[in-house]
């Protein structure tokens, strides 16, 4: 196989939280080929939206980046030159973030700020970035898009703020989209829209796609390989088929277990007892996920689990994970 | 919205006009004692002189004479020199404008390069000194900064005319306006510096500057897309600061001489002289309500939001 597109190794951010310091991001490596589409799953804390920041390498204080190698297309991120970082950022890896309307500056009519982007990133005319601004907004389908380029953000509804931010994230031509949970603020007829036109960009385009969210079913409806995250680790990766149908990692079971589904209505919804570390608390020693756990063994507490791969496509961390085939028991989850 | 605006600011004039007049009629001092300077005068003089001035007519009357005068720009004579109240303003309106103008032109000059470096290099060195230059500024009252330049700049270094109006529109004008144009901008550029710098802190902590940085955008660039929005409070600032920057006027006026409107409105105050006191207080009323519009478009014109 040739050089991945993304290539992480030992990636940890830190951040300095009332006098200590807490990995919000703990050793993380992952590999992302081009064209290849990577769901990362997660609660809300796991550090998601940190790990979508560090490949982008713009943490802000109180945060930094204390150890890992972050390559993208043979560029070393964590140690490149300001100006070369910033044709990477947007230019090679665009962000969709959270929440669109925040994401938008809003004193500047859309068309401006798409025109800023296309000729921050590539060397055109402004009469051309305009033809482009028109181009990309119907294409993440906003109806009428030369009257749109001079709406200001909030002028537009959340779901079309959405479709522009998706539009400037592909404004700058970028080979890998990152998508930090891009559907959690809007509507769920919204959010299927989303899902789809994005589906759609990236086959199109054939980007390489790493889509972050909280959501399983939504993650594994887009992506071919999984990753779950885990108080700043990645304790279960896989083949998305493998990882959703089997899993290997409790948290995982537990995280299935507590995605409703339509088909399975379940009311009251599973719930995950218990919460994430919290960063004012000590650091869990061995296995973060073992105060929380069902399956926890003596081993957990004290030593962190090595990353085990039996089968080929698929590996976790734990020191007691669940059979290999079926799913396990959902004894994880409790529904009160 | 702006047409709305400019109706509902008649019925401000009229209020404060009537407000101004009638403040002016219940302060102490008989218009006629300034026309006759004081000097004993037959009875018939004084009833002659009360007929002409209206003053024997009721308030209503009187008020009505004057607005009526007034609106086609005509604000009676002067009690004191006989001269039209309109020619007095045309000589010192402008003089007063170019200084406030100036001033304010070059406060933000000195203000919005240090209120955004103050901001991206906030509580580091620079900062500080920043921050207390800017104190210091707003310390000194304008009268005292007005002599200390004059000592500094006429009397030590002979650079600068201390006192006058300067004529034509060359040098002359401008170094004798260069001093009270420093005094009044310093005076300003405390509350624009620390209003923006406090401003841009708070925008730059916004996700869209995160995410115009993560879009790859230039330094410049980003610093742009939070400056518009950190603007804003600035040019509100400046709309309360205008109150402020007219009695700084008078003062600097008063420090170099400009035989501005500052200086007319102190001797017509001293010496009663109505219609004098009336027609500069009707104008500064007509300027605030004016910059409250103003700074209402321009901010609004900055950030779109701002309307809602």
């Amino acid at each position: 196989m040739s050089d991945p597109l993304l290539n992480v190794e030992g990636l940890t951010t830190v951040y300095r939280v009332g006098g200590r310091e807490f990995a919000a991001l703990n050793d993380v490596s992952l590999t992302c080929q081009a064209g290849e589409r990577l769901g990362v799953v997660g609660e809300s804390g796991s550090g998601k939206s940190v790990l979508a920041l560090s490949l982008l390498n713009i943490i802000r204080a109180p945060g930094r980046i204390t150890a890992g190698r972050v390559v993208f297309a043979d560029q070393d991120i964590l140690h490149l030159r300001r100006r070369e970082l910033r044709r990477v950022r947007g230019g090679g890896m665009s962000l969709i973030f959270q929440d669109a309307a925040a994401s938008l500056t809003p004193v500047y009519p859309v068309g401006v700020q798409l025109g800023e982007i296309i000729r921050t990133h590539l060397s055109v005319t402004r009469a051309e970035a305009a033809r482009q601004s028109v181009q990309l907004l119907g294409q993440v389908g906003i109806p009428e898009p030369e009257r749109r380029l001079r709406a200001f953000p909030s002028e537009l509804s959340g779901g079309m703020k959405q479709r522009v931010a998706i539009a400037m994230a592909l404004a700058s031509e970028p080979s890998l989209l990152i998508a930090d949970d891009p559907t959690s603020a809007v509507d769920v007829t919204i959010q299927a829209q989303i899902l789809e036109l994005l589906r759609h960009l990236v086959d199109e385009r054939q980007l390489a796609l790493i889509y972050i969210s909280h959501d399983f079913r939504v993650v594994s409806t887009i992506c071919e390989r999984l990753l779950i995250l885990y108080a700043g680790g990645i304790v279960e990766q896989g083949d998305a088929p493998s990882v959703f149908n089997a899993p290997r990692h409790p948290y995982t079971d537990a995280l299935l277990a507590c995605s409703p589904s339509v088909e399975e209505y379940r009311f009251p919804f599973a719930t995950l007892p218990g919460n994430p570390p919290n960063p004012r608390d000590d650091p869990i020693v061995g296995c973060q996920f073992h105060p929380r756990c069902p399956r926890a063994l003596d081993v957990c507490a004290r030593e962190t689990p090595h990353e085990e791969s039996p089968t080929a496509g698929h590996s976790y961390r734990c020191w007691s994970p669940l059979d290999a085939p079926g799913r396990g028991s959902s004894a994880a989850a409790s529904a009160p | 919205m702006i047409a709305q605006r400019l109706i509902a600011f008649i019925p401000i004039i009229i209020a404060v006009s009537i407000l101004i007049f009638l403040a002016l009629r219940v302060v102490p001092g008989d218009p006629v004692t300034v026309l006759t300077a004081g000097s004993p005068v037959p009875a018939e003089v004084k009833e002659q002189l009360r007929r002409e001035f209206d003053l024997d007519k009721p308030l209503t009357v009187q008020f009505w004479n004057w607005a009526k005068n007034a609106v086609q720009g005509d604000f009676g004579i002067s009690l004191k020199t006989r001269e039209p109240v309109t020619e007095l303003l045309g000589e010192t309106l402008p003089i007063t404008l170019t200084i406030l103008i100036g001033g304010l032109i070059l406060s933000m000059l000195i203000s919005v390069p240090l209120g955004v470096i103050a901001a991206l290099r906030q509580g580091r060195l620079s900062d500080q000194l920043i921050i207390g230059a800017t104190l210091v500024t707003l310390s000194v009252p304008v009268f005292t900064a007005g002599i200390l330049a004059i000592i500094v700049f006429s009397f030590w270094l002979g650079w600068l005319p201390p006192f006058g109006r300067g004529e034509g529109f060359g040098w002359d004008r401008v170094s004798h306006l260069l001093m009270p144009w420093c005094v009044l901008g310093l005076a300003m550029t405390a509350a624009q510096t620390n209003t923006l710098r406090a401003g841009m802190i708070d925008v730059l902590n916004r996700e869209y500057i995160l995410a115009a940085e993560a879009r790859g955008l230039s330094p410049i660039a980003v610093i742009r897309h939070g400056f518009r929005t950190a603007m804003v409070p600035v040019v509100n600032i400046l709309g309360v600061q205008f109150g402020y920057m007219i009695v700084g006027t008078v003062l600097v006026d008063f420090v170099f001489g400009m035989g501005g409107i500052g200086q007319l409105l102190v001797d017509a105050v001293n010496q009663r002289d109505y219609p004098v006191v009336q027609a500069i207080l009707v104008c500064i009323a007509v300027a605030f309500t004016a910059t409250t519009l103003l700074v209402d478009i321009v901010a609004s014109r900055l950030d779109p939001r701002y309307a809602d």
